[in-house]
This record gives structure tokens, sequence and C-alpha cells, in this order.
């Protein structure tokens, strides 16, 4: 078993939102990642990052129980999710707002009726629905699209639709899948904004990203998913503005050369 | 900033667009042909059922016998069918079992061959056979073998038509009718079943992008399947007010080729005729709806 859940277990904390102890998984008899066990401690923010095809998605995938099929335990609030009835999963998802690179809008629907989706699904009324999804939309500055279809929007606001969607329903836990690979720069840096000020109202978020402008230009510790194993960098968390949490000290199989390499070459 | 409700904001909007479907405008026309078939089935099963009962009731209380016209319509001839009808009359009252016999008038006679298009061709004055209409208690009682016999001595040209036998017959035929339209009626409502699974499916695979989402969100499978449902009832209930309206306009037809106010007229218009036309869209409708529920749960409890 990887050292780090392990090591964090040892020291006293509140219990991890979400962990995953020696998961191993791959779409071939060759395993995308191996024994991969980390936690998420509520409130972190975390990116991850890798190279194309290493598993980022996939990883993103098994955290919002969107596959199974792996080797492992994962745990969401608590449960272990493999011995959970089917029925119990969608209360858990409605516990993770996710965010896609390629948006996942409904195309008929109204961004606002498309950000109010998660709260038709819980069963609130129309108004509520509507009120809700009209703040939110606002806050994503959006209040001016509501009823706009998606196809008309562009691919910036598209995403903002997608956040709004994602953070609608108060998850707590955002998982972003690359929600900045469509999107120009400027538009890149007002949605991470966006994820910031969620992350500082308490909601943990994963990133998914390969924007090192980004990692630069906001600085959190980084999950890289490299040669089948995922490693925790931890030299930017030291660049926090607030103290690392104990999650973020640690470290597994962990390359210091490289990881020097790589700030040099990022400058 | 403060938005105002949108007039249709009382509703929440379908998640998934199934009006948009191609199919779904050839699933109305299908369903409506469906239940114009079923009902229509059901209607003649039903009216021949009834038809059956009647013609039971009738065909087991008598017989007919024809007396020929004597040749010529001299008065010698006339009295000779008036005698032969006496003595007819006689025998029959003779015969155990015979409860009444009345010999059919000439106008109920020409009133019946009315029905057949013959009262304009034909003079009702002109020598025509006499008819007695003969009821009896217990058919199984008269040997209708010999009393042919004993009026073939006496009456020479009278015939005996057991109407039972002719009754038997017709009612084997319907019974038959109403065993096949019921299989018939049983394969619609299966073809209905399989239509309903077949469009699920369909629908399953067409918005697959969009069940995800629903998923991703936290939908429950039941959630989903309530789509899939209220879209089964909607497309049942749109093909069935088509089909039922198709129907009723084929009463109508019936009704206006029918000449007068006859049984069958009425007939048209009983709980026999109405009944299937508004319970076949039901009954379809509500197999649509089990269908697309029963599949749309199969299928998506098959997803991880």
């Amino acid at each position: 078993m990887s050292s780090l859940h392990r090591q964090e277990i040892q020291s006293s904390r509140t219990p991890d939102l979400l962990s995953f102890e020696d998961v191993s998984f791959g779409y071939t008899s060759e395993p995308l990642f191996y024994d991969v066990s980390f936690g998420l401690q509520p409130g972190s923010f975390h990116y991850l990052t890798g190279a194309s095809g290493s598993g980022k998605s996939t990883l993103i995938r098994l955290m919002y129980l969107g596959t199974f099929g792996y080797k492992g335990v994962i745990k969401l609030f608590g449960q272990n999710v493999q011995s959970m009835p089917r029925d119990m999963l969608p209360g858990l998802r409605q516990k993770i707002g996710v965010v896609f690179q390629d948006f996942h809008l409904i195309d008929h629907l109204t961004a606002v009726e498309n950000v109010s989706l998660p709260l038709r699904i819980q069963g609130h009324s129309p108004q509520v629905c509507y009120e809700r999804a009209a703040e939110i939309l606002d806050w994503v500055g959006l209040g001016n699209a509501l009823h706009s279809k998606p196809r008309t929007l562009s691919g910036g606001q598209q995403q903002r639709v997608v956040i709004g969607r994602a953070v609608v329903s108060n998850p707590e836990l955002i998982l972003a899948d690359e929600p900045t690979g469509n999107v120009d720069d400027a538009t890149a840096i007002r949605l991470m904004e966006l994820f910031e000020s969620l992350n500082e109202i308490g909601t943990t978020v994963v990133f998914a990203t390969h924007n090192r402008d980004l990692l630069r230009e906001f600085p959190h510790p980084e999950f890289v998913i490299k040669n089948q194993e995922l490693f925790l960098r931890t030299k930017r968390a030291a660049r926090l503005k607030r103290p690392p949490l104990a999650d973020e000290i640690t470290s597994q199989p962990y390359d210091e050369d490289a990881e020097d390499d790589a700030w040099e070459a990022y400058g | 900033m403060t938005h105002p409700l949108p007039p249709n904001s009382l509703e929440h909007p379908a998640d998934l667009p199934f009006e948009g479907d191609a199919h779904s405008q050839t699933l109305v026309r299908i369903v409506a042909l469906m239940v114009f078939l079923v009902s229509s089935f059901l209607c003649f099963s039903f009216l021949s059922s009834d038809l059956i009962t009647q013609w039971e009731q009738g065909a087991a209380s008598g017989f007919t016998v024809e007396l020929a016209p004597s040749e010529g319509a001299t008065g010698g001839a006339q009295v000779r069918d008036m005698s032969a009808q006496w003595k007819a009359l006689e025998i029959l009252g003779k015969v155990k079992g015979v409860t009444k016999t009345e010999v059919i008038s000439k106008s109920a006679l020409s009133g019946i061959t009315g029905l057949f298009g013959e009262v304009s061709t034909r003079n009702i004055q002109e020598a025509q056979p006499v008819f007695i209409d003969v009821q009896v208690s217990d058919m199984s009682e008269i040997d209708l073998r010999v009393l042919d016999q004993v009026f073939q001595r006496h009456v020479p040209g009278a015939t005996i038509h057991p109407e039972r036998e002719f009754h038997e017959n017709m009612k084997q035929l319907l019974s038959i009718a109403t065993v096949v339209t019921f299989l018939l009626t049983s394969l619609v409502l299966g073809i209905a079943f399989a239509l309903a699974v077949f469009s699920a499916h369909s629908g399953l695979v067409i918005h697959k992008k969009i069940i995800e989402i629903l998923h991703l969100v936290g939908a429950q499978d039941v959630y989903i399947a309530n789509q899939f449902q209220q879209h089964a009832l909607r497309l049942g209930l749109r093909g069935g007010l088509y089909g039922a309206a198709l129907s009723l306009g084929t009463l109508v037809f019936f009704y206006i080729q029918l000449p007068g106010s006859t049984a069958a007229t009425q007939a048209l218009f009983s709980f026999q005729s109405l009944g299937p036309i508004v319970g076949a869209p039901l009954v379809i409708t509500a197999l649509m709806v089990l269908a697309a529920r029963l599949t749309v749960m199969r299928e998506l409890s098959r997803q991880p």
C-alpha cells in the first residue's frame, strides 16, 4: 500500500471527505494507475495534473462514481461506495458538483433550466428552482443570459453555466475536469476565481488541469499522475497564503529533482 | 439583481426532449392504428356474442314451415292454398311441445324481404309462399324428420326450416370469428407492448448523453423512468384519441349506411360498441406506460 493515506490517518484530523485506498483501475489489462491512495480533507483544494492519457479524467470519474470495476476501496463521505446499493448512489452524487471541459449541458434547456437541474431532481418547486438558479447565474456573471440556450453562449459562458449547475445545490465536493481547457486565458482566470471563492466558503475542490499558468497564479497542492502512480507535490503548498493542511505536507513517491526541473521549466 | 418569474415557471421543463424524436410522430400514428384495430375487433366480438345469445334464445324455441303457393292466381288456387294452410296448422296443433303457431303476415314478410331490396320489384299481391312461425317449449321433444314426412303426406310442397341448425352453424362460425378476433386483439396488444419497449430502448440510446448528465447530478433511475413513462402516456393518449375518433367515425359511417332505426343501428351505439372505443386507448396506453417503465428501470439498473 502506498504510504500517503496511511500517514494521514495516523495524524489526528477530521475524517476525509473522499479517500482512495489502494485503488487500481484500467480499461484494459494494463492499469491506468496502480495502488493509488490518498485522502481529501474537507475544505481542501487540490490540482490534479498529469500527461494526456495518464488517467486524470478517469480518476475524476471514479471520484464522482461515474465508473466502477476498480480494485481497492473508495470512500465517499465516509462510506465505502462499492458495497452501497445502487439506489443510494444518487444521494452521494447530489453532494458532488462536477464540471467538465466539454460542458455536458442539455442543449434544449435554457441556462436557468440547466442550472436548476439538480434542484428539480431533488424535488424543489419550480419557483425555488428558478430563483436559486437565477441567483447562481448572477453570481457567475450570467444574470443577463438566463433564458439563453447553451448553443448561443460562448465557451466561457457555457462553462460558467456548468459551474452554476455544479454549485447550485451547495455540494460539499467540486470535481472539475479541465474546466479551463476550452476557454481563453482571461476566462480561465475568471473561472478559477469562482473556484477559489467556492473553496473559501468551505467547498472541497479537485481541479484537473494541465495549465501551468493557473498553477502558478493560484498555488495549491497538486496531485500528479505519473507512471501509473499518484504523487503529491507539496512545494506549491508552501506558497499558500494559508497554512497547509495535514494532507498537504505529506508525500508519497516523490521525485524532488523532477519537481525542481518542473519549477525551473515554468519559472 | 432580481429576476421576475417567467409565465411558464410554474412547470418544470422536460429534461429529455422526446418531442423532437423523429419516431414520436410515427409512433402516434401506429398507436392510432392499433387502437382502431383493437376497438374494431372488440366491437365485433362483443356484438357477435350478443347476437349469438339472441339467436340462442330465438333458435331454441322454434322452427318455420314454408307452404309453397299453388300454380296460377285463380280463385281455386287460393282456396287450395288456404286449405293447405289450415291443414298445416292442424298438424302442428297436434304435435307435442308446440306452444304457438302463427302465420307470418304478408306485410311482415314484405318488411323482411324489403331489407334485401326486393320490395320494390315484387308485387305484394303476387302469389307468395306462406310462412308459419312455430314456437315450441322444447325442441328436443320434436322429431323434425317425422314431422316432415307427415307434411309431405298431407300438405305436399310444405318445407320445414329448422332454424336451429342454421343458427348452430352461424353460432359456430361466429364463435370461431370471436376467438380469432380475441387472438388478433392479443396480438395487437402484444405489439403495442413490444413497440413501447422498442421505443424506450431507442430513447435510452438517443438521449444517452442527457441520461448520463441526469445521473451525474444525482437523479434516481425512477426519476428518468418517470420521464419515459410520461412520454409513453402522452403518445398513448394522443394516438388513442386519433384511433378512437377513427373507430367512432366508422360506426357513424355504418349508422348512415344502415336504413332506419333497427336493432343493428341501435347496437352500433350500445355499450358493446362504445366500450371498446373508450377502453382500447386506455388499455394500450397503460400497456405502453408499463412497458416503458419496466424497460427503462431494467436497462438503467445494468449501468454503473
